[in-house]
């Protein structure tokens, strides 16, 4: 015997020799028929009753009985499930902010994601939106909407599906392995198991290559796309032909969404075989055909590429029409320019040798006489607004005939009662002068440029008060008076033609020294009573009287000459009427004459 | 029908893209073309009496300036590490990318394919490179890309090493 057993033998002897009552006895009876296990028993029995002891045991093998229980069936999940809720309820209400900090590191992620997928739908919305507001089309759109009494939203959704969902992968995300594949009749699909796994390596590689976290969402090829939609055990990548919709990709998200609820177990277990994703086909021929068009894709007219080149045109016209209007506008500035400058060249007095246009304005160099006024040189408003000439005169001396008699003028300042003219280049003076300045004219004229000869036959003599105007005022205020119907000289008479006959001889002496030829008329006067005849006969006779006196006195004959009034008038009846007056007449010689 | 992803690695130029050349197309070029990223080809094989389709992923070589990226290798069913019997350094790439492989893919079904068997001549890999790689308890096969040598056992084996896992 070995000695624990000898051991335990006597502990349960003694155990046996220490119960006393009869109840003991009994028990003794046991211990001693059943031995060591009765002891175990009891030490299980007491294990079971001691909560303490009880709770140790289960503690020690729970987690292995939930798990062993979870294999086999929901029960243990059904049981919590409601504990599970007023517990979590329990916490959130116990420390909102705890929660709030255990969710931060998840919500952070699909708050901005979700935030990420809304703004990229929005865009793409307004994307459409922007393109379609103003071309023609649109405008039709409108006008269909208020035909039809839609929304215009309504309409252009309905005209805007120009798409087709070619092909649609489901794809294992993390062997890149091809679940299911579907595709539009119309569509040529090549070897979908090697395009599912090149589009998880391409995916891959972008992710890598730009070390991003988000991964790949669309590829576009031409007017070919794939939109891809990740969960986080499967991809749905769908090919489009034309412009996908936004509301496309929130079908694909659905889509991918339904796909993990229904085949989580499957997803997470897959191994290769594809056999149970054949389920899946109506959902993903969902995708296919419920996105598919129905009316044709019409090739877009490239409006805006026509505005943008009407209103190229249009500027190039306006360019051009611009630069041909400022050509004009220069030409008739030049003709307007040359216009001016010729006018002034054809002034008298005036050459114009050079116009330059310059920064203010135009310079124009030229001759101008000084008789020319600044005020001759016609510059009209339009002209000094338009050229702003500045002159550069050189004086000179014009031969123009114009200024010829001004400069003769000026050179011999006429005075009042003489008159210049030009007659070709001849200088006609008229008028009566004094001799000192017909002296001037005679020796200056000549002098003056542009002139070739000198005409003075209209131009008299008149010295004031000299011994000739004397002497021939004297002689006119001679009066001879005759008694009525008489020829003979009256006392008084007699007496005044010695002094006559003084004044005559004189005058003719004064006239001779200046050169002058004279005459001296008597006019024998009769009254208006009696015959004219004899009226005649009497004046006749009166200046012939006198005459004879005269000559008797050793006046030359030559000198005087006889004439009678012609219209007397037979009113006049004073004494005045019946006289004889004398009247001289003075003349320049003729040069040939005087000779 | 099932699919399996497997991946071939190995140094650089140690014949990854001929050997999968010679098994999908039965071709053989000298022409050297390296690989950029990844390039995919795909195989039907039969196991018994299963239908599988070998996605073949053909990932650029390693080198000092491009290292393998884990997720070519994530979600593989099997593997194939190639090594230049030619060139002994393309072996320390073999172990350390068998260590990569069990990294990032787990417990999968891999083997070692010693290329270029052909170049007898040039065989520079010794007696310690063998034992250590059969301290891995692998299926190590010699193959050529050129003469087609163990080509088509190679991917057959492993093969069935998945469909048995």
């Amino acid at each position: 015997m070995k000695s624990a057993e000898r051991t335990k033998a006597s502990s349960i002897l003694n155990a046996a020799a220490t119960m006393s009552t009869d109840s003991d006895d009994l028990e003794r009876l046991r211990l001693l028929l059943l031995g060591s296990d009765y002891i175990g028993l009891l030490a299980l029995k007491n294990q079971l009753q001691d909560v303490n002891l009880y709770t140790a045991r289960v503690a020690s093998v729970l987690a292995e009985a939930i798990q062993m229980r979870s294999h086999s069936d929901n029960a243990i999940t059904q049981a919590l499930a409601p504990n599970m809720d007023k517990a979590v309820e329990h916490f959130i209400n116990r420390d909102p902010q705890l929660v709030a900090n255990a969710l931060y590191p998840v919500m952070g992620p699909a708050i901005r994601k979700s935030i990420h997928e809304t703004l990229t739908q929005t865009l793409e919305t307004f994307n459409q939106l922007l393109e379609q507001s103003l071309s023609p089309r649109s405008i039709r759109w409108r006008f269909d909407a208020w035909r039809t009494g839609r929304k215009y939203s309504e309409v252009v959704l309905m005209k805007t599906l120009v798409y087709q969902v070619e092909q649609v992968f489901l794809i294992h995300r993390k062997t890149s392995l091809l679940l299911q594949h579907v595709v539009s009749e119309q569509a040529i699909a090549k070897d979908p198991d090697m395009v599912s796994s090149m589009l998880s390596a391409i995916q891959d590689f972008m992710a890598d290559s730009f070390t991003n976290e988000s991964s790949l969402n669309a590829l576009r090829l031409g007017d070919l796309s794939v939109l891809i939609e990740q969960g986080p055990y499967v991809a749905i990548a769908a090919v489009v032909r034309g412009a996908p919709p936004a509301e496309l990709r929130s079908l694909l998200i659905q889509t991918v969404e339904t796909i993990h609820q229904r085949y989580d177990g499957l997803l997470k277990n897959y191994s290769g075989d594809s056999q149970p994703f054949s389920t899946t086909q109506p959902l993903l021929n969902q995708c296919l055909q419920a996105q598919r068009q129905t009316s044709q894709t019409q090739r877009k007219k490239p409006w805006l590429a026509y505005g943008l080149l009407g209103l190229l045109l249009a500027g190039l016209g306006y360019w051009a029409y611009s630069n041909y209007a400022e050509q004009q506008r220069l030409l008739a500035k030049q003709r307007l320019w040359e216009q001016t400058v010729a006018q002034w060249d054809a002034q008298p007095g005036v050459v114009i040798l050079d116009s330059q246009p310059t920064e203010q304005g135009y310079q124009v160099k030229g001759l101008r006489d000084p008789l020319v006024a600044d005020t001759a040189i016609t510059l009209d408003d339009q002209v000094r607004t338009t050229f702003n000439p500045v002159f550069e005169w050189q004086p000179y001396v014009s031969a123009e005939p114009s200024l010829a008699l001004q400069r003769a003028q000026q050179l011999l300042q006429p005075p009042a009662g003489v008159e210049l003219n030009l007659e070709g280049s001849t200088l006609k003076v008229s008028g009566s002068a004094d001799s000192a300045w017909i002296t001037r004219l005679e020796q200056g004229w000549h002098y003056s440029l542009g002139l070739e000869g000198l005409d003075t036959s209209q131009l008299i003599r008149q010295d004031i008060e000299t011994p000739l105007t004397q002497t021939i005022n004297t002689i006119k205020n001679t009066v001879f008076l005759f008694e009525r119907g008489k020829s003979e000289l009256s006392e008084l008479g007699s007496i005044q033609v010695p002094v006559l006959a003084e004044n005559l001889k004189r005058l003719e002496q004064l006239a001779a020294e200046q050169q002058l030829s004279v005459q001296v008329t008597l006019m024998g006067n009769t009254d208006g009573s009696g015959a004219e005849d004899f009226n005649r006969q009497l004046g006749l006779a009166r200046a012939q009287g006198l005459v004879d006196q005269l000559l008797n006195f050793g006046v030359s004959k030559a000198l005087l000459v006889i004439a009678i009034a012609a219209n007397t008038s037979p009113i006049a009846t004073s004494e005045g009427q019946r006289s004889v007056t004398l009247k001289v007449d003075l003349q320049a010689l003729d040069p040939q004459t005087s000779s | 029908m099932i699919q399996k992803k497997i991946c071939l690695l190995g140094a650089f130029a140690v014949g990854k893209t001929s050997l999968i050349k010679r098994y999908v197309s039965s071709l053989y070029s000298d022409k050297y073309h390296t690989t950029v990223g990844v390039k995919i080809d795909k195989k039907l094989v039969s196991v018994g009496d299963k239908a599988l389709t070998l996605m073949i992923w053909d990932v650029a070589g390693e080198d000092d300036y491009t290292t393998l990226k884990p997720t070519y290798i994530r979600g593989a069913g099997g593997c194939i590490i190639v090594v230049d019997t030619t060139r002994p350094n393309t072996f320390e790439v073999a172990l350390m990318l068998h260590g990569r492989v069990k990294e990032h893919a787990g417990d999968i079904p891999v083997l070692f394919a010693l290329n270029k068997c052909d170049l007898k001549e040039k065989w520079l890999l010794e007696d310690k490179h063998l034992n250590q790689l059969a301290a891995f308890q692998l299926p190590i096969i010699k193959t050529s890309a050129k003469d087609g040598l163990g080509v088509d056992a190679m991917f057959q084996a492993l093969a069935e090493r998945m469909i048995e896992v």
